[in-house]
C-alpha cells in the first residue's frame, strides 16, 4: 500500500517550490532508510524525461501474509518465497518496494536503477505485446526463462542508452547474488535455471552470457525459452525424470522482479445486472482502510461472471469492486450488516482478485491508496470522478504536517438565473455607480514626477527657475526633467468564500447569510471589473479531508462578467468548512500571478470545521498555518467574517488588523467593497 | 561574441548604438526558408516579426541578415518601462539651452538601418504605437516634440521579436500591431543542426555534443511536467563551452544546464539523475 507521503509529493507540483519545501522540511517522522515516497516524484520525472511519456511509480505490494499464501500456494517451498515486496510493472505503471534492504547499494541508486529498469521493461511491453500468462506451456519453466531473457535484453539496451547507469546496474546485480537460494534445496530444472540466473547476475550488462541470447523482440525470447526449457528437461537423467519433477518457480528477487498482467489485457471487467435498478436509495457506506489491495487476477474462462462478490471502492476512481479470488463466498460478503473492518482485513490477505464493476452503489468502501486502474463502466456524473489536488495539513499536536492532508476537488460551478443579478444590480444602481466610480479612480494611473535628474521630458518650471538661478550666479541645478511612472503596481486579488451549511442561517426575516454573501460578491465583482486588475472568486465547502470542494466562480483571466454573475447566483449552502486546504489552493494560484501585490480575502461565517478531527483547535491551527504559508509567499491574507465570536480566534489566525468582524451581516456588501478599497489603496 | 560590430561614437549615452556590418560573417545556421523570406521582406520594406522561444537564434539571425544585406543594425531591448521617448528621442539640457537628441528608432529611420526591437511585448503600449506609421505605406516617423515628420531612408526595416507564451496573458501584442508584420516562426533546431551549431559555437567535441543534445531533448520533454523553462540552444552552447574548457561533462551540465533552469528541488534532482545516466566521461 502506498504510504500517505505519496500524496504530498504530488501536491508539491501545484504549489510554489518555496512552500513545498516548507511542507517537507522538519518532518518529524524522517528516518535513516528513506522510503520510496522520498523519491517518487523525482523518479517519475526521470522516467518521463527518459521515455517522453508518463510512467507512474507506485508502491509495490508487500508479499501476501503466509496464512493466505499457504492457502493458495501451498506448494511453494519456503526457499522460493519472496520475503519482500518486489519491483514490478504492468506495462503502463511500475511498482517499487516501499523500502529497500539497507545492506545493499545506497537507496537512491537502487531506487533509480530499479525504476529505470522496470520502466524500460514496461516500455518494451508497450512496443511489443507479451503473451498472456496462461499462454505459456508447461509448469512455468518457459515463462521464467522468457522473463530472464527479456530482462537481459532490456539491461543490454540500458547499458547502451544510459551508459551512466551501468555501474548501478552492475551493483544491483551483485547485490542480488547473496540472496539466491542454495542449489541443494532445488530440483533439477530449478537448479539449471538458477545457475543461469546467477550467471546473469555476475555478468556485465553489456555482455550476454551464453547460452542466453540477445533477444531483439520478445518473440526471440520465446523461441529461445522454449528450446532451452526442452534442453533443460532433456538433461535430467531418465530415472529422475520418471518421478515427474515439477518446476516450482524461481525466486525472482529485486533484479528480475515481477511482470504483472498488462492493464489493457485485463478482460475481466463486466457489468453486473442489478435487480433493483440504479435509483435505489443509497445506503450509508462503511469505511475501512486496506493494508494492501489485492491484485487483479486475470479471469479464467470457466469462472462465473455473475457470482456475487464484495466490492471495493477507490477513493478517486469510479466504482469498481473486487471479487473474492477462488470463488470463496464467505457469509460476510453478502451481509449488509457486515463489519467493514473485518472485510478489509480478509480482503487484504488475498493476493489477487478479479475486478468487476457494478452500477449499484458500493456497500463497503474499502479505502486503499493504490489507485485501481481500468476504465469506468459507470454512468457519467458519479460524484467521485473528479481528480483531486492533495494538500498537506498542519497538526498542532505533532507540530508538523500531516501526511494525509486534504484533497481539494475542483468542481464545475452551476449557472443560475441571469435575472437574479440583473434585478439586484438594478436595485443597487446608485450604490453601484458610486462604487464603480471609486474603483475606476484607483486604476493604475501614471503620475508625473517633477524635478528628476533625468526623464522623458524637460520640467519646464524647474528649468526656468534653474535658468534664472544660474544667471544670478548660482550653480546649475541638475534636477530638470520630469518622468511619468505608474502610481502603483498591479494587484492580484483572490476572493475565497465559505459556503458551508451554516451560511443557511438567517440574518433577517428574508435574508440568509449566503444571500448576503452573494449580494456582496456581485457588488465586489462589479467593483473589481472596474478596477481592471486581475482577480478571481472561489467558493469552497465540502465534507471530509477527501472532498474539499472548490468552485471557481471567476477565473483570473476571465474577462466577460455575465457568466461569473450567473455562477454567483447559483450558490447555495453546502457542507463543512475545511478552510486550510482551500486557502492553500487559492494561495498557490495567487502565488503564480505576475503581480506586484497579492491579496487573498476570505469571507467566512464561522470557525473552520469538518466531519473528522478538523474542528476546535485542530482546525484553527491548520488555518493559521495555511494563512502563515500564504504570507510567506508574499500574499496578504485578510478575513471578513460575520461570526461575532470571531475575535477570539481570528486574531490568532490572521494577526491584528488583518480581519474584520461584521456586527450586522446585512452590511457585508458595503463593508466588503469599502475594505477592498482600503486594502488596494494601502 | 557580439564585438564584430563597431559601435557608433554617440554622445556617451547608454542606449543601444548603431552597428555597422563587419567583414566577419555572423555565424547563423539556417533551419528553413527564413533567410530567403527575410530577404524578400527587406526588398519590399515589409516589417518582420520573429516568434520563438528564448535562445533559439533570433538575435543571431537578425545580425546575420544585417550583415548579409549590408545594412547597419540598431538593436533595442524592450522592457516595461520603455517609453515612446526612449525610442524616438528627447530634449536634453546643455549649458545654454536645450538640444534634441534622437532616440535609437529615429536614428535607424534616418540611417536606413535595420531596427530590431527585442521582446517587443514587454514595451508599454504607448511606446509600441509609435512604430505603427513606420509599418504603413507611409513609412514615416512623426516626432511630436519637434514637429518633425521623418521619412524612412531606403533600407530601413523594422524587425521585432517575441516569445509566445512566455509573458503573462495580459501582455500580448494588440491585433493592430500584430497585423503589420510578416511573422517568421523560430524553434529549437532539429538535433543534428543543433549539434552542429553547438560544435561551431563552443568548440566542444562531437561525441559529447551529441550526448548533450540528446540530454536536452529529454529535458525538453519535462516541459509539461512542471519545468517552466526548457534548455535553449544558448544554454547548450554555454554548457558545451564549459566542457570544451575542461570541466567534466557531468559538472558542466549541473551548473550550465540544470541549475539555470529551475529552483524546484524535485526537478533538479530528476534532471541530475538524467545527467548521470547519459553523460559519461
Ligand atoms: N540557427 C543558429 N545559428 C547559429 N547560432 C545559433 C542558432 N541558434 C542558436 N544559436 C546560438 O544560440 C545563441 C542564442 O541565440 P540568440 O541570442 O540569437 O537567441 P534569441 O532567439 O535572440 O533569444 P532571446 O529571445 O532570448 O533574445 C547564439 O548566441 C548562438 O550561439
Ligand atoms: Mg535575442
Amino acid at each position: 500500500m502506498a504510504e500517505p507521503e505519496e500524496i504530498i509529493i504530488d501536491a508539491a507540483r501545484h504549489a510554489t517550490a518555496f512552500i513545498s519545501r516548507l511542507w517537507h522540511s522538519g518532518d518529524p517522522h524522517k528516518d535513516d532508510n528513506p522510503a520510496l515516497t522520498a523519491y517518487k516524484n523525482r523518479l517519475e520525472l526521470l522516467l518521463a524525461a527518459v521515455h517522453g511519456y508518463d510512467i507512474p511509480v507506485h508502491a509495490a505490494q508487500p508479499p501476501a501474509s503466509p496464512s493466505a499464501l499457504s492457502r493458495l500456494f501451498e506448494r511453494t517451498p519456503f526457499h522460493l518465497m519472496e520475503p519482500y515486496a518486489l519491483p514490478a510493472n504492468d506495462a503502463t505503471r511500475i511498482f517499487l518496494p516501499m523500502r529497500l534492504p539497507s545492506d545493499g547499494p545506497p537507496p537512491l541508486q537502487l531506487f533509480r536503477i530499479l525504476a529505470v529498469q522496470q520502466a524500460a521493461r514496461a516500455r518494451r511491453r508497450v512496443l511489443h505485446t507479451y503473451p498472456a500468462e496462461n499462454a505459456f506451456p508447461g509448469d512455468g519453466l518457459v515463462q521464467d526463462l522468457f522473463y530472464i531473457s527479456e530482462a537481459i535484453a532490456v539491461d543490454h539496451a540500458l547499458a547502451l542508452e544510459l551508459p551512466g547507469l551501468t555501474p548501478d546496474l552492475i551493483a544491483l546485480r551483485r547485490a542480488t547474488l547473496p540472496d539466491r537460494p542454495q542449489p541443494r534445496l532445488l530440483n533439477m530444472p530449478e537448479r539449471a535455471i538458477e545457475e543461469l540466473y546467477c550467471q546473469v547476475l555476475r555478468a556485465h550488462p553489456a555482455n550476454i552470457p551464453s547460452p542466453l541470447i540477445l533477444a531483439r523482440i520478445p518473440g526471440d525470447s520465446i523461441t529461445w525459452a522454449i528450446a532451452t526449457a526442452e534442453q533443460m528437461l532433456a538433461e535430467i537423467p531418465a530415472r529422475i525424470a520418471r518421478k515427474k519433477i515439477r518446476h516450482r518457480g524461481i525466486r525472482k528477487g529485486l533484479w528480475l522482479g515481477r511482470t504483472l498482467p498488462a492493464v489493457a489485457q485485463r478482460g475481466s471487467c463486466s457489468i453486473e445486472p442489478t435487480a433493483d435498478g440504479p435509483d435505489t436509495l443509497p445506503r450509508p457506506q462503511r469505511n475501512s482502510q486496506l493494508a494492501r489491495s489485492p491484485e487483479v487476477r486475470e479471469k479464467k474462462m470457466d469462472e462465473d461472471d455473475r457470482s456475487q462478490g464484495m466490492w471495493m471502492l477507490q477513493m478517486d476512481d469510479p466504482q469498481q469492486h473486487v471479487e473474492d479470488p477462488a470463488g470463496m463466498q464467505r457469509p460476510t460478503d453478502r451481509d449488509d450488516n457486515a463489519d467493514a473492518g473485518d472485510l478489509a482485513d480478509s480482503l487484504s490477505e488475498l493476493p489477487e482478485a478479479s475486478l468487476i464493476a457494478s452500477p449499484k452503489p458500493a456497500q463497503e468502501v474499502l479505502l486503499s491508496e493504490n489507485p485501481v486502474s481500468g476504465r469506468t463502466l459507470l454512468p457519467a456524473g458519479s460524484r467521485r470522478t473528479m481528480a483531486g489536488i492533495p494538500y498537506p495539513e498542519w497538526d498542532f499536536r505533532i507540530s508538523g504536517y500531516r501526511e494525509h492532508g486534504a484533497v481539494v476537488r475542483l468542481r464545475s460551478p452551476l449557472l443560475g438565473e441571469a435575472a437574479w443579478a440583473e434585478s439586484l444590480l438594478a436595485r443597487h444602481r446608485a450604490l453601484l455607480r458610486e462604487i464603480q466610480r471609486r474603483f475606476e479612480g484607483m486604476q493604475p494611473r501614471r503620475i508625473r514626477r517633477r524635478r528628476q535628474p533625468d526623464g522623458d521630458d524637460i520640467d519646464i518650471s524647474a528649468y526656468v527657475s534653474a535658468y534664472a538661478e544660474q544667471h544670478a550666479g548660482l550653480p546649475l541645478q541638475d534636477r530638470l526633467y520630469q518622468t511619468a511612472r505608474r502610481a502603483r503596481g498591479d494587484i492580484a486579488i483572490a476572493l475565497l468564500i465559505d459556503i458551508s451549511a451554516s451560511t443557511d442561517g438567517w440574518v433577517s426575516n428574508d435574508l440568509r447569510i449566503i444571500d448576503v454573501e452573494k449580494e456582496a460578491l456581485l457588488l465586489v465583482h462589479q467593483a473589481l471589473m472596474a478596477l481592471g486588475d486581475p482577480f478571481c472568486i472561489q467558493a469552497f465547502s465540502g465534507e471530509s479531508a477527501q472532498n474539499v470542494d472548490l468552485w471557481t466562480l471567476k477565473d483570473f483571466d476571465e474577462t466577460g462578467g455575465s457568466l461569473a454573475q450567473r455562477r454567483i447566483a447559483a450558490l447555495e449552502p453546502q457542507r463543512y468548512t475545511r478552510a486550510g486546504a482551500a486557502i492553500r489552493h487559492t494561495a498557490s494560484l495567487l502565488a503564480t500571478c505576475a503581480a506586484e501585490h497579492r491579496l487573498l480575502i476570505l469571507l467566512s461565517d464561522g470557525k473552520p470545521n469538518d466531519v473528522d478531527q478538523y474542528e476546535g483547535r485542530y482546525g484553527v491551527e491548520d488555518m493559521r498555518q495555511a494563512v502563515a504559508e500564504a504570507a510567506l509567499q508574499s500574499i496578504h491574507p485578510f478575513c471578513i467574517t460575520v461570526d461575532r465570536h470571531a475575535p477570539q480566534y481570528l486574531a490568532g489566525i490572521f494577526g491584528p488588523g488583518r480581519y474584520a468582524v461584521l456586527q450586522h451581516a446585512q452590511l457585508l456588501p458595503v463593508v466588503l467593497v469599502d475594505i477592498l478599497r482600503k486594502l488596494i489603496r494601502a | 561574441m557580439e564585438d564584430f560590430f563597431i559601435k557608433s561614437g554617440d554622445c556617451g549615452e547608454q542606449l543601444e548604438g548603431v552597428r555597422y556590418p563587419d567583414s566577419v560573417e555572423p555565424y547563423y545556421l539556417s533551419v528553413g526558408e527564413e533567410v530567403s523570406v527575410f530577404e524578400q521582406c527587406h526588398q519590399r520594406s515589409l516589417a518582420v516579426m520573429l516568434k520563438g522561444p528564448t535562445g533559439c537564434g533570433k538575435t543571431r539571425f537578425v545580425e546575420h541578415m544585417a550583415w548579409r544585406l549590408k545594412r547597419p543594425l540598431v538593436v533595442i531591448s524592450c522592457h516595461d518601462d520603455l517609453s515612446a521617448a526612449d525610442l524616438v528621442g528627447r530634449f536634453l539640457i546643455h549649458h545654454n539651452g536645450t538640444v534634441w537628441q534622437d532616440g535609437p528608432l529615429t536614428r535607424a529611420v534616418r540611417l536606413g538601418a535595420i531596427c530590431y526591437l527585442d521582446e517587443v511585448v514587454e514595451a508599454r503600449a504607448d511606446a509600441v504605437v509609435v512604430i505603427h506609421p513606420l509599418t504603413d505605406y507611409r513609412r514615416v516617423l512623426p516626432i511630436d516634440k519637434t514637429g518633425e515628420l521623418i521619412e524612412a531612408a531606403p533600407g530601413f526595416q523594422l524587425v521585432v521579436s517575441y516569445n509566445p507564451g512566455y509573458q503573462h496573458v495580459s501582455k500580448d501584442l494588440k491585433p493592430s500591431t500584430r497585423q503589420r508584420f510578416v511573422a517568421l516562426d523560430f524553434d529549437f533546431p532539429p538535433p543534428e543542426r543543433e549539434a552542429e551549431i553547438i560544435i561551431h559555437e563552443s568548440g566542444a567535441e562531437r561525441a559529447v555534443v551529441h550526448d548533450l543534445v540528446g540530454l536536452a531533448g529529454r529535458i525538453r520533454g519535462l516541459a509539461n511536467r512542471g519545468l517552466a523553462e526548457v534548455p535553449s540552444p544558448r544554454l547548450l552552447v554555454a554548457t558545451a563551452r564549459l566542457i570544451a574548457n575542461g570541466i567534466t561533462p557531468q559538472l558542466a551540465c549541473y551548473v550550465g544546464l540544470v541549475s539555470p533552469l529551475t529552483d524546484d528541488p524535485g526537478l533538479t534532482a530528476a534532471m541530475r539523475d538524467l545527467v548521470d545516466a547519459i553523460m559519461v566521461e
